[in-house]
């Protein structure tokens, strides 16, 4: 499969996940649309690979579909707080909490575990 | 309780075979339209599809007052790049409520195409 065809398909695959996303979100849903058309046409990271860029897109898509959730305001005055309804949809990933919970799991998220801090960033 | 029921169906079968073949013709061609398309006439799917290509963004004036046939080819005869076809393919699914495989996207270049892939996907709506 050449790489302008898998290019077509990583944006095809975009641009389905933004419908998923930003369902009733007409506004935020044109914008990501534009965003994701005018990186197809100037890519945001030029010194990455063709391939890589593709890549990049799948995992946008994929990140879209799985780990983004809309809320919005309920209008509801009787209400102290606000409250926002999540548009959760089948595509997200629903984290299973016995892996929060599992202590050596946490481990791995220690500061100190980690291989880089912000004080490691050279700017 | 799963045997008995195991059972009538292994006697159920034969017969059921049996006035399968003894229907006429007539009817075996209607229950092959059925699985051909769930519940839209190809002129239906046609229309439909001509809409989402005039409310198309990308179409300039010219195009969206140009006659759209089946023969029509979204490069040749609306001008459309890689992209807008991608784009139009999109808009196209969602008005269908399907997902176009990547494998049949790929190769939908007229409006002909892409209302006989619609009319084969049984859930097209």
């Amino acid at each position: 499969m050449s790489t302008r065809l898998k290019a077509l398909d990583a944006y095809r695959h975009g641009l389905r996940a933004t419908r998923i996303a930003f369902q009733n979100d007409t506004k935020v849903l044109l914008a990501a649309r534009a965003k994701m058309r005018s990186g197809m046409v100037s890519p945001p990271n030029p010194k990455l690979t063709t391939e890589e860029q593709v890549q990049h897109l799948e995992d946008v898509a994929i990140f879209l579909r799985r780990n983004l959730v809309q809320g919005q305001k309920v209008d509801d005055t009787d209400m102290k707080e606000p409250r926002y309804h999540l548009n959760i949809h089948k595509d997200t990933e629903l984290g299973d909490n016995e892996t929060i919970a599992d202590p050596t799991a946490r481990v791995k998220t220690n500061l100190k575990a980690r291989p880089f801090k912000c004080s490691d960033r050279k700017h | 309780m799963f045997k008995s029921i195991c059972k009538i169906s292994s006697r159920m079968a034969p017969s059921a075979c049996r006035t399968m073949l003894a229907r006429p013709v007539m009817a075996n061609s209607i229950l092959a339209q059925r699985f051909y398309s769930a519940n839209l006439s190809q002129d239906q799917i046609s229309q439909r599809v001509i809409d989402v290509i005039k409310a198309f963004d990308k179409n300039s004036p010219s195009i969206a007052n140009k006659q759209i046939s089946s023969d029509t080819q979204f490069h040749k005869d609306l001008g459309l790049d890689s992209l807008d076809t991608v784009e139009l393919l999109v808009a196209i699914e969602e008005e269908f409520d399907i997902e176009i495989p990547d494998k049949v996207a790929d190769d939908l270049r007229s409006v002909g195409e892409t209302v006989n892939y619609i009319a084969s996907n049984p859930d097209a709506n």
